[in-house]
């Protein structure tokens, strides 16, 4: 069975260790900043990988899968946005706040989705890799647009009018802005994209223990960890209630699909490649929106929002998300 | 011996991303320095452990004469207003070196 190969991967079986290392108490810890160790390497040695792939590729596909990955980062946020609203269990801005989250990307999930793409031996292009740092930015953008609007609504309905502060030292919009496109893992991924691209192929094939070999051993670690801060949030589950935790597995499903129509029919990419554009669409970030998130929308609950991307979301689509969009793409392609 | 003046300390405990915006009001506000220390705990807004980037808590320390205290007071109550994590409290002490305290950071 497909689903279950996906589960026999070690960085997927380190994930589950380390959800259970949580669940049964144990007094394992891992340094306070290995996580943030592990992302750096991560996101460096899959962007040289990547950079260097796309030296070799075609710019007509690169602008093209660019252009989708902004249309897919803009347009997610505003679906999930509007269906969070329908449901009326989340305040305007609670729903603003989370539905950023779900147009951004995961990267640790893209690379469990390339993992099992590897050890499947299924081919993929490395188009997905721009896509991957280009979308991490639109959807912070949709949210505040989001979050102002919803503001402004709020204050309209109490009949007060919003007072400019004396104290908004963040710059306002231009300043999030700034944050919100010089994020540090998307310094990280773009700049060895470009270091990947431009570097002599010796200089890269002088990498290789580093970018490849260490690669999935790293990978393991990282999941390990993340597998322990899930659970740890899987215990707020009763805080987020039954309704907004199903959010947290829908909308995956509806980006995933999306994705995958968008991969395979659009841009017309192998299965493996329109797999992980469906794992594009369907991953929510907690990495890079939580904190902007946080600076820009204090009004929001985190709990919310952290719950549904790092305790709902990210173990649903390494778990079971993965697999399921490639069968889905795979029942696409016919095969 | 060295004589005491009394001043006010001023403990501000919250989220690490709130970091830059803080020490831009300080500036503001003709602060003469700051001390930051990474914290964790437990409190109204969760248990920070502080394992990934955007959870850790920090407690900043402010010492300033009391007559900068009330208007650095009324720019933090703003930024608890627009709804902000900011755990604040206010304590006297005293130091053995008041001008340290009273010369604006650049």
């Amino acid at each position: 069975m497909s689903s279950l190969s996906n589960l026999l991967i070690p960085a997927v079986l380190f994930f589950a260790l380390g959800v259970i290392s949580r669940l049964i108490k144990s007094d394992l810890k891992f340094p306070p900043d290995l996580a943030k160790v592990l992302s750096i390497y991560l996101l460096m040695a899959i962007g040289l990988h990547g950079g260097y792939e796309l030296s070799k590729a075609d710019l007509g596909t690169a602008i093209n899968s660019i252009m989708w990955a902004l249309i897919l980062g803009f347009s997610l946020p505003i679906i999930g946005y509007f269906s969070l609203v329908v449901t009326r269990k989340v305040s305007p801005l609670d729903a603003a706040a989370i539905s950023a989250h779900y147009g951004s990307v995961s990267a640790g999930t893209f690379l469990t989705a390339i993992a099992f793409l590897d050890n499947s031996g299924i081919e993929y292009e490395s188009y997905p890799l721009i896509m991957l740092a280009v979308m991490e930015s639109p959807a912070i953008i949709v949210g505040l647009l989001l979050a102002a609007m919803a503001r402004k609504q709020l204050a309209k309905a109490d009949g007060k009018t919003l007072v400019k502060d004396e104290d908004d030292d963040t710059g306002g919009f231009k300043g999030l802005m700034h944050e919100a496109f010089t994020n540090g893992s998307v310094v990280v991924l773009i700049g060895s994209m470009v270091i990947g691209a431009i570097s002599m192929p010796s200089g890269i094939e002088s990498l290789k223990p580093f970018i490849d070999e260490i690669f999935m051993g790293v990978l393991c670690l990282f999941l390990f960890e993340m597998g322990m801060e899930a659970a740890r949030r899987i215990k707020e589950f009763k805080k987020v209630g039954v309704p907004l935790a199903l959010f947290g597995v829908l909308m995956p499903l509806v980006g995933g699909v999306v994705g995958s129509l968008v991969g395979y029919n659009v841009l017309g990419f192998s299965v493996g490649g329109a797999t992980l554009v469906a794992v594009l669409g369907a991953s929510a970030s907690y990495i890079a929106v939580p904190p902007a998130m946080r600076l820009a929308v204090p009004e929001a609950n985190p709990s919310f929002y952290l719950t549904l991307s790092l305790g709902i979301t990210f173990p649903f689509n390494v778990l079971i998300g993965i697999p399921l969009y490639y069968w889905f793409v795979q029942y696409l392609a016919g095969v | 011996m060295a004589n005491l003046y009394p001043h006010k300390l001023v403990n501000i405990i919250t989220m690490d991303i709130l970091q830059d915006k803080l020490k831009e009001m300080f500036r503001r506000h003709g602060v003469s320095g700051y001390t930051i220390l990474r914290v964790s705990g437990e409190g109204g807004s969760g248990e920070s452990l502080g394992t990934l980037d955007f959870e850790a808590s920090i407690m900043i320390k402010v010492i300033l004469p009391e007559e900068k205290l009330q208007r650095l007071l009324d720019g933090l109550q703003r930024q608890v207003n627009k709804g902000y994590h900011l755990t604040i409290f206010v304590s006297d002490v005293e130091v053995i070196t008041p001008a340290k305290f009273s010369t604006p950071l650049e």
